[in-house]
């Protein structure tokens, strides 16, 4: 699929904000959501160190702009719902999990939910995502993946030396 | 593959969960906890020997310093396995002595970046062959690259040889469950 949007110019905009942090603190990741309190502990009884789970959120309107949302899901033919880009920073990871969503009843309601992952940075050894029994890694700018659902069990590490950045969106 | 070659699966041979499962808790070493630990190990020990290539193995934490690298999460242990390896992979490997053989154990979470082991010029002048066997069984989040290799999920079982031992690599476990991995240095028969 030809790359419609300048991800380069992308990034070098969400480069120099601070974005939202995920950890694994408790009073940061919502636990009183069921799906946050399973993955929770589905890292806490496997041993996962909190101090090796972090990622960081960037969104439309605050982050980016809107129009690269609206870009993204004409070019994968979808009606946003919602998007963001994601950055791992060398030596983080998000380990397996599905992802949880507040609104996520509100939007099976409108439609079939449909998900896509797009690799915005030039690839780097040690940056690899794990989706549905598949490996993500030494992809060119601009590889879009749509996934078999939206909520399939994946997870991302960064063993490479520069921040892992992917966008995500959410359509129907 | 491109670094390595596929050599065999010994799971119906070497009952490997038992092997793993034997292994004491507080058994073998944990790579220091920080930088400076990592520095302080360089000097003692892999920097003072001579005819290794320590020298290139101290560019490996330089790399990850440099990158500021989350030193939380490169944590490894390595525990000693000669013992283990010559009784039970010598026909397997058909090996002649067992140079160097390590277990080592990643948690959840954990890494080891992209670095080279410490490989002794006797060991290259031997002609000795070295091997990963991946030990533990498949598990979402487990990968081992090596050179441009990259091993996903391996089956447990799994043994590659190396095209150069002094290969850059790097270990990564992303899943839920521990990561083992068994390399060996051996010249054969």
């Amino acid at each position: 699929m030809k790359n419609l949007i300048d991800w380069e110019g992308v990034l070098d905009i969400v480069a120099s904000l601070p974005g939202h942090d995920v950890t694994m603190d408790p009073d940061n990741f919502n636990t009183s959501t069921p799906g946050y309190a399973e993955i929770y502990k589905l890292w806490v009884d496997a041993g996962v160190d909190p101090k090796v789970v972090k990622w960081t959120n960037y969104y439309p309107n605050k982050d980016f702009d809107q129009s690269i949302e609206s870009s993204f899901a004409e070019q994968v033919g979808v009606t946003p719902l919602r998007s963001w880009i994601s950055r791992i920073d060398p030596g983080y990871s998000a380990p397996y999990h599905y992802d949880v969503d507040d609104n996520e009843q509100e939007y099976v309601k409108v439609g079939k939910l449909k998900r896509f992952t797009c690799f915005i940075h030039p690839c780097v050894l040690g940056q690899i995502m794990y989706l549905e029994d598949k490996y993500y890694y030494n992809q060119p700018v601009g590889t879009i993946v749509e996934w078999s659902a939206y909520n399939s069990w994946h997870g991302a590490m960064n063993a490479g030396k520069e921040s892992y950045y992917l966008f995500h969106l959410l359509g129907y | 593959m491109k670094n390595s070659t596929y050599i065999t699966n010994c799971a119906e041979l070497v009952d490997l969960d038992s092997i793993i499962d034997s292994i004491p808790e507080s058994k073998g070493l944990l790579t220091p906890k920080s930088y400076d630990l990592w520095m302080e190990r360089f000097d003692k020990d892999i920097l003072s020997i001579e005819k290794c290539n320590g020298a290139e193995c101290h560019k490996s934490v330089k790399g990850w310093q440099a990158s500021n690298m989350n030193i939380d999460a490169i944590s490894v242990r390595c525990i000693d396995a000669r013992d283990m390896v010559k009784d039970t992979f010598s026909e397997i490997l058909n090996i002649k002595e067992v140079l160097w053989a390590e277990f080592s154990q990643s948690e959840p979470g954990k890494m080891l970046p992209h670095h080279c082991d410490a490989i002794m010029d006797d060991w290259i002048e031997a002609g000795a062959k070295k091997y990963s066997i991946f030990a533990s069984k498949a598990e979402p989040g487990h990968v081992f690259i090596l050179g441009e290799d990259h091993y996903c999920q391996p089956t447990q079982g799994d043994i590659i040889e190396w095209h150069d031992m002094c290969e850059w690599h790097t270990g990564m476990n992303f899943g839920i469950k521990s990561k083992w991995l068994l390399n060996v240095v051996v010249t054969t028969n």
